[in-house]
């Protein structure tokens, strides 16, 4: 009988203690599972930071260039001016012009100068401001999707996040080469407008006369005629 | 005066002589006419004396005239032309100064064909001899446009 006894103890320790064993090794599975998930999770999180501050970045770079572009535009414009009023403005300039001081064509390139600044300011206010609207516009549609992501449970969700971060960058890119394309084309236009409008019309029938016969003893050095 | 080439320096000169001997080529054979009197009302006073002499220097007969007729057309149609193209039209006493400035310039009695184009601003596009040639401050604001780092 205690034979008996003793012999069922033993069995219920090895069962228990095998169900323990068991359950051990599920605790310790789980546990690795969940520290590899962590991990995982952190690494995604590193990629999502980075591509953030990838865009971050670019858009800063958009607004550097355009910055630059417009500086130089300007400084081109500048020069432009300065240099037609030292051409044009003087008695015996390189052109052979000869000009009364203080009159309407002085004061036209004045009104170059005064077109061509309000012009630009125009479009450089334009330019940035589409800029900005488009970083705030992709910053709320960021926080939506973030705010969709929270109540969502599958397991890719991370993956779909980095994919909308991908999505978004390739926007950012085609929205700033577009945007800096147009404002180059126009900027050139709008130089050459300003000037038809005031220059054409500013020079005097003797000056246009002058300016044609110097054109004709150029082509006659150069061999055209 | 024995040459045309020393009494006209535009196209548009040339042309009205062209316009002129044609009617003239018609009229000696329909009828009888005064050639004197019909170039004084044909053609402007700097060209009728010229006209008339070298129209009738042999003889008055319709032969004759439509003889020297074809002589004189010829010979304006041989001189040779510059293209002038400029942003604005010149008058007509401008544009003998500018025809004769390009004799002068170019030591030979060419004849200057003015085109009008607004977006030169100023200065010309001159085409010879196949050639052409941009002085201008349409070019010169193009030039300066292309100069910038980014196309500007």
């Amino acid at each position: 009988m205690m034979n008996w006894a003793i012999l069922i103890v033993i069995i219920n320790l090895i069962f228990f203690g095998a169900i323990a064993y068991y359950f051990l090794n599920v605790r310790i599975t789980m546990r690795e599972e969940q520290k590899d998930e962590a991990e995982k999770q952190k690494r995604l999180d590193e990629k999502i930071e980075k591509e953030e501050e990838k865009i971050a970045e670019e858009l800063s770079n958009a607004k550097d260039k355009a910055t630059a572009i417009i500086e130089e535009s300007e400084k081109i414009a500048e020069e432009l001016i300065v240099e037609l009023e030292n051409s044009l403005g003087q008695k015996e300039g390189s052109l052979h012009v000869n000009l009364v001081v203080g009159n309407d064509f002085e004061i036209k390139l004045g009104e170059l100068s005064s077109k061509l600044k309000r012009l630009y300011s125009k479009r450089i206010h334009s330019l940035l401001s589409a800029l900005e609207n488009f970083q705030v516009d992709e910053a709320q549609k960021f926080t939506a999707f973030e705010e969709q992501q929270e109540e969502m449970t599958d397991r890719n969700l991370q993956q779909v996040r980095v994919e909308e971060l991908e999505k978004m960058h390739k926007r950012i890119e085609q929205y700033k080469e577009e945007e800096l394309a147009l404002f180059d084309q126009k900027v050139k236009k709008l130089i050459e407008e300003a000037a038809q409008d005031v220059l054409g019309q500013a020079l005097t029938s003797q000056e246009q006369e002058l300016l044609i016969e110097k054109a004709l003893a150029k082509a006659k050095e150069e061999g055209v005629i | 005066m024995n040459d045309i080439k020393e009494l006209i320096t535009t196209g548009f000169e040339r042309d009205n002589v062209v316009n002129f001997l044609d009617q003239f080529d018609q009229i000696i054979f329909n009828s009888a006419i005064d050639v004197k009197s019909y170039i004084a009302q044909h053609v402007p006073p700097y060209l009728q004396l010229f006209l008339a002499t070298f129209l009738t220097q042999t003889g008055l007969s319709s032969d004759n005239l439509f003889a020297q007729s074809k002589v004189l057309r010829a010979q304006v149609n041989s001189i040779p032309t510059i293209t002038l193209t400029t942003p604005f039209v010149p008058d007509f006493e401008m544009a003998r100064r500018i025809g004769t400035f390009a004799r002068k310039t170019t030591g030979m009695p060419v004849l200057i064909d003015f085109n009008l184009d607004l977006t030169i601003l100023g200065g010309a596009v001159v085409e010879g001899n196949g050639k052409v040639a941009e002085h201008s401050f349409r070019q010169y604001f193009e030039e300066k446009l292309k100069g910038g780092k980014h196309g500007i």
